[in-house]
């Protein structure tokens, strides 16, 4: 069976565990109404607290988006400066629909611009490794090892098992359908099982 | 796939439990965001965007069109003098070529009825000429420069011609004075045969009395 076979069987099999509940509430494409689209609409308007609402909703996302590719010690500066970019660039954004979908494409873009400006060989320190605590240690070990999986795993993992977002609220805050969402989490979750096996962690 | 995994909901997979606690310290912490108190949100900064960009399209509008009917009006000024020394006929173009034929003239004489037709609205093209951009202003200087070696070039063919007509003058009044000369010396000969011719007879009618008389 070649990997297409094998990728459309998943596809399928996904779909068919899907509930019809979920199947008209989480099948998510691009053009569907935003539950915030109100709320980007008001923010463009000049509303701060429309954005500061949004931003509530949209935060653990961009964190995840963030965590998935950043070091730990800089995401939150990170965080800030993507919903400040977003604040400045909200009129730019020509579908209130897609809000979600634009502000992961700023926050993969701000962590590419980070890596860039030569701190992506940022080491931890000898203070910064004494501060941290044992769970944090163990944190960041699995962090490390999500890291290392392709892109797409990586992000919905992170989203899923760091900032605690169900598939569904993935693929609604993504703009991914949810389709997407549950080949790449489940992929995901096989390969972080065989990796975290191989290094006993 | 365990709808765990998906939702949280089912029977609960420990292994995924044991990771959403072992990475639970990483996990988002709220934070107000700090907006800075003059960011503007782009509907007004749109505006006043919309507007410059308007009013600079214009002025780009404006300054293109009155580079282009100058440059429109200064080829059109450029072409006329050529057009018209091209395309008239000998005739006419020799208004400044002067013959060999025609009466001899001074170089001013014979310059001014050609400059004077230049005169006028060339120097009103090259007064309008001064406040134009730099770029036409290069192409100025070439044709007045061609304009000047042009001139220097018919200058120097009227003076051959000057110079050819007055050895020609020359050499006529020669002619003719060496005509009368021989005339002249014609003449004075031509009365000595008469003198001579008249002694001649003269001595013939006398001789025969003489015969007589010595007889």
């Amino acid at each position: 069976m070649t990997k297409i076979e094998a990728a459309r069987s998943l596809f399928l099999v996904a779909r068919a565990s899907q509930s019809p509940e979920e199947s008209s509430t989480a099948e998510t494409s691009p053009t569907k109404i935003s539950p915030h689209a109100p709320l980007v609409a008001a923010a463009r308007s000049g509303d701060r607290e429309a954005f500061a609402q949004l931003h509530s909703s949209y935060a653990p996302m961009v964190h995840g988006i963030l965590l998935a590719r950043a070091p730990r010690s800089e995401v939150s500066d990170l965080v800030q400066d993507v919903f400040l970019q977003a604040f400045r660039k909200l009129h730019t954004l020509r579908d209130a629909n897609t809000f979600g979908a634009w502000l992961a494409t700023i926050a993969r873009n701000r962590a590419v611009d980070f890596h860039r400006r030569a701190r992506a060989d940022e080491k931890l320190t000898e203070e910064d490794a004494a501060a941290r605590s044992a769970e944090e240690t163990k944190a960041e070990e699995i962090l490390d090892v999500i890291r290392r999986l392709p892109e797409a795993y990586r992000e919905t993992l992170v989203l899923r098992l760091v900032e605690g977002l169900t598939g569904a609220e993935i693929a609604a805050r993504t703009n991914l359908t949810s389709a997407s969402v549950r080949v790449n989490l489940h992929r995901g979750m096989k390969l972080l099982r065989e990796e975290l096996k191989g290094r006993k962690v | 796939m365990s709808d765990y995994l998906w939702n949280k909901t089912g029977a609960p997979d420990e292994e995924i439990e044991a990771l959403e606690e072992s990475l639970r310290p990483l996990r988002y912490r709220h934070q107000d965001l700090e907006l800075p108190a003059r960011a503007e949100i782009g509907r007004h900064r749109r505006a006043v965007l919309h507007r410059s960009l308007a009013a600079a399209a214009i002025l780009l509008f404006v300054a293109l069109a009155g580079i282009w009917v100058h440059l429109l009006r200064t080829n059109a000024h450029r072409d006329q003098p050529q057009a018209s020394s091209n395309l008239a006929p000998p005739e006419a173009r020799g208004r400044r070529e002067p013959k060999p034929d025609a009466p001899q003239t001074t170089l001013a004489q014979r310059d001014a009825p050609a400059a004077a037709p230049n005169s006028s609205p060339s120097l009103s093209r090259r007064r309008q000429s001064v406040s134009a951009p730099r770029a036409s202003q290069q192409t100025r200087r070439e044709s007045f420069s061609l304009r000047a070696k042009n001139d220097n070039k018919i200058r120097r063919q009227t003076l051959a011609a000057n110079v050819a007509q007055r050895l020609r003058l020359q050499e006529t009044r020669e002619g003719e004075l060496a005509k009368d000369r021989l005339m002249f010396a014609l003449n004075i000969t031509s009365h000595k045969l008469n003198v001579a011719q008249r002694k001649i007879k003269a001595t013939t009618t006398q001789s025969p009395a003489a015969n007589d008389e010595n007889r």
